[in-house]
């Protein structure tokens, strides 16, 4: 024992006041500093918490908007239907019943599909599976798909992006994974554009990058809640403010698509005078998706790596 | 083992998970990101994930590219298989340090392996193998039929690599 203390006692006399000092002023330093971090963490635990407040409201919501989104067009889709079944309609009433069953139908189609992906996608066994896809052919439909939509509210489609004889757009990626992508675009830029005016679109290359902007002329997003349209279930009129269809589900899976297709997705709005949604992709590796070192595993058979 | 690229293979991406009964070879590549290979040692089959960040804070949609929402998926995935949750035994890798932070809050890769490590504790399953943190990236290759993991450390700067 007393062999040990003796070192001891020597560097006790040999810190000097000044010494003493600094020692005391690091260690209230690296107080100050544990308390900020502290600080800063507690906000963070705030923020969570007023998330996960919300997340159970927004659940009460979902369920009560399945009525209106899923079960009012399969009421309508129905009561259509008997009318053709009870041989009420003449020939040109049945095409129009017909008409309106398909619009029913198509919006069925596009919710359910919306809730299916975000399913998949939470479940994260997705997997993208690519292609080469003529981006601007897959635009011209979307905006066919969409033609009776923007018809209704007098909105008009414009897509002046390639010239017929330019050869069209082709890029590398996950088409099914593209279209919905646009088609959820689409769909939110009609859905929130004021009637009478316009929705653009426009897609262009970038060096090796897929450029897709989608503008509207509706109402904006103030800026405080730019970054809240792309959590799930979120509408920013919602409860009984509600006005617009859908779950809210759109944007949460646009953006989870996007960042799996190694993009980026930004919004930029002026409130009062639309939104434009802008996304940017990398183009993927056929048969593979990108990797940032050689492809095949080759390395691991000569005994490079280590096992675990 | 073997690896062989020709037979059944799988490329993980980040944010997303892989379970299979089979022999699959499934490769990834981790910067500051996890992944947790989960094994059950009786029916000789696994799983693997691939997250990002610790925790889900209410941002976007409920994926697997957070680490408590991954783990617990790839533990329910398994389940649904018919493994039983004591057979499983996990390999955890990945965490590297991305950028030279001073505030420990901030480490990313860091708090990826402490959730690891602290989910798989409370779920009494034992890592029996890790290889975690520092100022690497790795690329793994995971047979889901052995459990055995190949693992690279990649040379390449660390904040280069985007995952």
């Amino acid at each position: 024992m007393q062999v040990r203390n003796v070192p001891k006692e020597e560097t006790v006399e040999k810190i000097d006041d000044e010494m003493l000092l600094d020692e005391l002023k690091q260690r209230f330093d690296e107080n100050r500093i544990a308390v900020a971090n502290l600080r800063t963490m507690t906000q963070n635990l705030e923020a969570v918490n007023e998330k996960l407040r919300q997340s159970e409201a927004l659940k009460t919501d979902f369920l009560s908007n399945i009525r209106n989104e899923i079960n009012n067009p399969l009421t309508s889709i129905m009561g259509l239907t008997k009318q053709i079944v009870d041989k009420k309609a003449d020939a040109d009433r049945t095409r129009d019943i017909a008409g309106m069953i398909y619009h029913e139908a198509f919006d069925l189609d596009f919710q359910l599909r919306n809730i299916f992906t975000a399913a998949e996608l939470e479940a994260g066994e997705t997997n993208p599976s690519v292609a080469r896809v003529d981006v601007a052919a897959l635009v011209r439909n979307q905006i066919v798909a969409f033609g009776h939509k923007a018809a209704e509210k007098k909105v008009s489609l414009e897509f002046p992006c390639v010239r017929p004889d330019s050869g069209g757009i082709t890029f590398t990626t996950d088409p099914e994974w593209l279209q919905k992508v646009i088609s959820n675009l689409l769909a939110n830029a009609i859905e929130f554009c004021n009637e009478g005016k316009r929705v653009s679109l426009r897609v262009w290359l970038e060096g090796a990058r897929l450029n897709i902007a989608v503008t509207d002329e509706g109402p904006g997003i103030p800026e405080a809640d730019r970054k809240k349209v792309f959590d799930r279930f979120v509408q920013l009129e919602a409860g009984v403010r509600k006005r617009h269809k859908g779950h809210g589900l759109g944007l949460s899976i646009v953006k989870a698509l996007v960042e799996m297709l190694n993009g980026s997705i930004v919004l930029t709005a002026n409130e009062g005078s639309g939104c434009v949604f802008t996304v940017s992709l990398a183009e993927m590796e056929t048969g593979r998706p990108v990797d940032v070192t050689s492809g095949d595993g080759n390395e691991f058979i000569f005994g490079e790596g280590t096992q675990f | 083992m073997l690896y062989n690229p020709d037979e059944n293979s799988h490329y993980l991406l980040a944010g997303s998970l892989f379970v299979h009964e089979e022999r699959h070879f499934v490769t990834t590549v981790l910067g500051s990101c996890v992944s947790v290979c989960l094994w059950d040692c009786v029916r000789s089959r696994g799983g693997i994930n691939h997250y990002m960040l610790p925790f889900w804070n209410g941002e976007g949609l409920a994926s697997p590219k957070y680490g408590n929402i991954a783990i617990a998926k790839l533990i329910e995935r398994l389940q649904q298989l018919g493994s039983d949750k004591r057979n499983l035994r996990a390999k955890v890798f990945g965490g590297g340090i991305v950028l030279n932070v001073s505030n420990p809050f901030m480490n990313i890769g860091e708090r990826n392996i402490q959730l690891a490590e602290d989910m798989l504790r409370s779920e009494n399953i034992p890592i029996i193998s890790a290889d975690t943190g520092g100022k690497v990236g790795r690329k793994l290759v995971f047979n889901t039929e052995t459990g055995a993991v190949f693992v690279k450390k990649l040379t390449k700067q660390i904040d280069d690599i985007r995952i």
